[in-house]
């Protein structure tokens, strides 16, 4: 069927285009070939051997293991709050974090904020401000809700404290909700970039999506300006230098690939489910 | 003991708490708090960051439209100047270009990617094979899940104007394409394309779905009284799907005004402000690199507003159309 063709070409299309390069990285200069005619993994060496790509992959870890920990734990605590319809000021405190999803605050106050707070330039900069989320407050509520009550009647005739009760019975429940938003929370945080251009710009501090980032940018930038468009000889061999060759680049855009493509195939079914509770459910 | 005598689930637990006298109020709150001390515990920290990063830079937009901000004197000491910044956005030739890029690329976005999704998933849900319908699945979503520096690098792969795959292609084929990385007139569509490969899979997700929910008798059915495929996808499947189309519709309208802020800042440059810079982009380089607070915050607390018209708009009109909105 032709669908099929259709539907099939998408998927070639990136494959092809990210395997081959990288690994014809030192074929000779005249343009890459589809398959190439040497392989060599000199470039792997040289990019893994940075300090910065390693850095990178740390941070980004760390960034993930720490936000969404915090995320979970902070959407969740107020998620089984306001799902008590019992609790005096629930209603209010609902209204509020409907609020925060209808009024996103500009990005200058925002920025402003995030300064005064002295979180700029920090790595708590990039788990604090998201850690509460009212998508995931919404969702966790809304699972907390869907309980049966029963479970938590016949703990109390037990004689069970609250914190008993959530400890024991609510949270071993809890798996599925968990894994579908954390999974969701882990994968932004890996792959977001934007935070750390604007509030982050020590180098040191770099997730791996900005590493790439860099890295890629830095030649469109250089081509961009004035004076190269008109007379290339004026551009100074300084500033060649520093462009990243596109061996380079190509090596890095695998080195951040890997990590997706090896957690995917595990966890795909998890991602799937998780996006369907949120949206079929609202 | 209270404990035994279980009120829980019945709202009847405030009114049971005495409230005899003025003092009997306080009384009361704390009788409440210690009842409740975990539950609102548990929402406390949910409590702060909210009013920390989303009330306080809210309520700290309005001053900042108003006034001259002096990032040394801070707000208090700043001077009020009145409509000076918003006079300064409506006239600033800028904003007419920014605000142009963006309802043309969000329009773009809106018309080209609604669809893609509707067609694979629909193509997808025929697919005789259940085996290749999962491999075709984990396949065209798995782009979602890349950073856009990977999409970009991809990108890079392919036209960058020295060893590019496909400008090496046509240089072969005797053309001489030209810098496509820096093209105005191909910027925008580059964008689009990359947008759509990278999100189809994953819109097709809700799709497959609501597609999964119409029954197959009704295909049989169909297929008994001779209907071809192409009668099966307009008489069966679409309006199938019409809600969940017609609600994702609704809701995309809300969101015209944010172009994709993450993907235009990858793939712009100087040579592009012209067709790509969008209101977000504006608004970083002109507020937070040039430091022209008051300007930028203007321009994002209009794009709040008309945002907030929008998504109130699109959820009225997702109710009426669609049976259901997002609250």
């Amino acid at each position: 069927m032709i669908s099929v063709a259709l539907v099939c070409l998408l998927p070639c299309l990136y494959v092809v285009s990210i395997s081959i390069t990288p690994y014809a990285a030192l074929s000779l200069e005249g343009g890459y070939a589809l398959i190439p005619k040497h392989v060599s993994l000199e470039a792997y060496r040289t990019v893994l051997a940075s300090g910065e790509i390693v850095n990178g992959f740390l941070v980004s870890v760390l960034r993930v293991l720490v936000g969404t920990s915090l995320h979970l734990a902070v959407c969740s605590a107020a998620g089984y709050a306001l799902s008590k319809r019992y609790l005096p000021g629930s209603g209010l405190f609902i209204k509020l974090v409907l609020f925060t999803f209808l009024f996103v605050p500009g990005l200058i106050p925002y920025y402003l904020v995030v300064r005064s707070a002295g979180l700029l330039n920090t790595f708590w900069a990039y788990v604090i401000p998201s850690a509460a989320g009212a998508w995931s407050i919404f969702v966790f509520r809304q699972f907390f809700m869907e309980l049966p009550p029963d479970l938590e009647e016949a703990a109390r005739l037990d004689g069970a404290t609250e914190l008993d009760i959530l400890v024991r019975v609510i949270l071993p429940l809890s798996g599925p909700v968990y894994a579908a938003l954390g999974l969701f929370n882990a994968v932004g945080h890996w792959n977001d970039y934007m935070t750390a251009v604007i509030y982050v710009p020590n180098p040191d501090l770099q997730p791996i999506a900005n590493v790439l980032q860099k890295v890629l940018t830095q030649q469109s930038r250089v081509m961009a300006s004035p004076d190269l468009q008109l007379d290339p000889s004026k551009l100074s061999i300084s500033a060649w230098e520093q462009i990243p060759s596109l061996g380079i680049q190509m090596t890095v855009v695998v080195v951040s690939l890997i990590p997706i493509l090896l957690v995917y195939p595990v966890l795909q079914k998890h991602f799937v489910k998780g996006m369907l509770t949120g949206a079929i459910k609202g | 003991m209270l404990k035994n005598r279980s009120v829980v689930g019945k709202s009847s637990t405030i009114a049971s708490v005495p409230l005899c006298k003025q003092q009997g109020t306080t009384h009361a709150i704390g009788v409440i708090l210690q009842k409740y001390w975990l539950l609102y515990a548990l929402f406390a920290p949910t409590l702060a960051l909210i009013i920390v990063f989303n009330f306080l830079p809210n309520l700290m937009t309005v001053p900042l439209v108003f006034k001259k901000y002096y990032l040394l004197r801070g707000i208090w000491d700043s001077p009020w100047v009145g409509l000076a910044n918003l006079e300064a956005l409506f006239t600033s030739p800028d904003f007419g270009i920014v605000l142009r890029n963006t309802i043309v690329i969000s329009v773009y976005r809106l018309v080209f990617g609604f669809f893609p999704p509707i067609i694979l998933a629909i193509l997808t849900h025929d697919l005789l094979s259940h085996r290749i319908k999962r491999i075709t699945q984990s396949v065209t979503y798995l782009p979602h899940f890349l950073s856009w520096p990977i999409v970009y690098g991809i990108v890079l792969a392919l036209i960058n104007p020295a060893n590019g795959v496909i400008i090496t292609f046509l240089r072969n084929m005797g053309f001489t394409p030209e810098n496509l990385l820096v093209s105005e007139t191909f910027f925008r569509p580059l964008l689009i394309i990359t947008a759509i490969w990278k999100e189809v899979g994953w819109g097709a997700i809700i799709y497959l779905a609501a597609l999964a929910g119409i029954e197959p008798e009704l295909y049989e059915a169909a297929t008994v009284d001779g209907a071809e495929w192409y009668h099966r996808i307009f008489y069966i499947t679409l309006p199938g799907i019409k809600p969940v189309v017609t609600l994702l519709l609704t809701l995309s309208l809300a969101g015209i005004l944010s172009a994709g802020f993450e993907q235009v800042y990858l793939f712009y440059s100087p040579l592009t402000y012209s067709v790509g810079d969008i209101i977000d982009t504006w608004v970083y380089r002109r507020g937070l690199l040039s430091a022209d607070f008051g300007l930028a915050t203007a321009v994002g607390f209009f794009k709040s507003v008309i945002g907030f018209l929008l998504i109130i708009t699109a959820n009225k009109l997702a109710k009426r159309y669609a049976g259901q909105g997002i609250w």
